[in-house]
């Protein structure tokens, strides 16, 4: 009897509509996330993350609408990420019914904001997310992996398990380790450094981008020792030409490779 | 006697998510802010996200501890969730934080050798010689989030527990106080029963359990 391993679902959100985009580029309309949302939690998802959750491209202001139509229907944990400059920020976001806040480029550029939104909302609040690219190894990216910000279009030179560490010790309740280079490929999580982050901190750490297999998503949990698991293509790229539904997903966790997981209709 | 469930409100609470679950089972609720909005509660709910001395900081200042205190060891059932139920007990180790006492304990940091915070769905079973106390079974997966857990002075309080690096209480109830150390709220179908079972015929006004 252990803590289960969790199954997210990732929405990319512009202007109220649910997106996909592959390594952060050519976005194509999904559809209502509203109605995506409902339709996971009915179907047994564990968690769900909306990010670059913005009403307008250009002014970037949090779309508190939409988060507030989703929190009405699900209700499973529910995490907003994008657009989060400040502390005022995050408690609008929770306000309006998220339970975590997930900050990115910002948290890179500000690392205070990590610490003062774990003292304001507690550190379980704030999930710090990391877009990690596999770089040649140098002295200051000892490890390999590089970060990146800003639609992961800019390399910063910081190492991605050293700033893995320094976001823990700052107040970070939770990692994502999101590889760009992965992202939207179907091809696999990048194992090696979402292994590497989780042997470094002590928080829940979770794997991200390039799930398109359900031996993919075992392996995140038992390979690289993934706490949860976020998917979006297997659930509804319109990239793929089949999708999962969540039971399908779990049952197949479950039964073929022996993962703990909140059995669907529970 | 009313018919709101009252829904404390606190800076550093997330009373929104909770309301949002008691609007979609068609329970009556409201947010309760000051004392005087007490009067006329069915329950009320602690519900609780933040830390322990925070959350004592916010209801002492608001004047609402005195009137829990007065309210609820008085008979008006309570539920509890997550810090709602840290605080029932004497002292955190959270911040070092003086809690309400109502029930004898300590609430300390999860043991060393598992991540922590514990943020996930864990397994729980209504302890075998309580949970027929409880008005419904506590068996099955809920939500956690939480880097402290509780140690009643008196065991016989926790009717349900769940393991993480050891095995912890995952709920206590002692007369009219009921309360969870997981999500209710989002949890969910799961933890929508049991929201409704224990506002319903799950925690009786008044009166011993057994």
């Amino acid at each position: 009897m252990v803590l289960t391993r969790r199954l997210i679902a990732c929405f990319d959100v512009r202007d109220g509509r649910l997106t996909k985009a592959r390594q952060f580029q050519d976005n194509v309309d999904v559809g209502d996330p509203v109605e995506f949302a409902a339709r996971l939690y009915e179907d047994g998802i564990d968690e769900i993350v909306f990010y670059d959750i913005t009403a307008s491209s250009e002014r970037r202001e949090i779309d508190l609408v939409t988060v507030e139509r989703v929190a009405e229907v699900v209700f499973v944990p529910f995490t907003v990420g994008g657009g989060i400059r400040s502390v005022e920020d995050m408690r609008a976001v929770l306000k309006a019914g998220a339970e975590k806040v997930s900050i990115d480029s910002m948290a890179v550029r500000d690392p205070s904001l990590i610490t003062a939104g774990a003292r304001a909302f507690g550190s379980q609040c704030i999930v710090v997310s990391m877009q990690v690219r596999a770089v040649p190894a140098r002295a200051e990216v000892p490890s390999g992996y590089e970060i990146a910000i800003d639609g992961a279009r800019v390399m910063t030179g910081m190492d991605a398990v050293v700033w893995a560490e320094r976001a823990a010790g700052l107040g970070a309740g939770e990692l994502v380790v999101n590889s760009v280079d992965q992202d939207g490929t179907h091809a696999g999580y990048d194992l090696e450094i979402t292994r590497r982050v989780a042997q470094a901190v002590n928080v829940p750490v979770v794997a991200s981008g390039g799930a398109g297999t359900v031996a993919h998503v075992a392996a995140a949990y038992l390979e690289a020792d993934a706490q949860a698991a976020i998917v979006s293509s297997m659930l509804y790229s319109p990239r793929l030409a089949e999708h999962y539904s969540v039971r399908e997903l779990k049952e197949e966790l479950m039964a073929i490779a022996g993962v703990e997981m909140r059995p669907p209709g529970s | 006697m009313g018919q709101d469930v009252g829904v404390i409100d606190y800076a550093a609470g997330n009373s929104p998510s909770v309301l949002r679950a008691l609007q979609h089972l068609s329970i009556p609720a409201r947010p309760v802010s000051r004392p005087e909005e007490i009067a006329g509660c069915s329950h009320v709910i602690l519900p609780g996200v933040g830390a322990a001395g925070a959350t004592m900081a916010s209801l002492t200042e608001s004047g609402l501890t005195a009137a829990l205190t007065d309210a609820v060891l008085g008979g008006l059932p309570y539920v509890g969730i997550c810090i709602g139920l840290q605080v029932l007990f004497d002292q955190s180790e959270e911040d070092d934080a003086k809690c309400l006492g109502w029930l004898p304990g300590t609430v300390r940091r999860l043991p060393a050798g598992v991540r922590v915070p514990q943020i996930g769905w864990n397994l729980v079973r209504s302890t075998a010689v309580h949970g027929a106390d409880v008005g419904t079974p506590i068996d099955g997966y809920f939500y956690f989030v939480n880097s402290y857990v509780v140690h009643p002075s008196d065991s016989a309080v926790v009717v349900a527990e769940a393991d993480y690096g050891c095995p912890f209480p995952a709920a206590v109830r002692s007369g009219s106080i009921f309360a969870t150390q997981f999500h209710l709220e989002k949890s969910g179908p799961a933890g929508l029963a049991l929201l409704r079972a224990v506002l319903t015929d799950g925690v009786r006004r008044e009166g011993a359990w057994c």
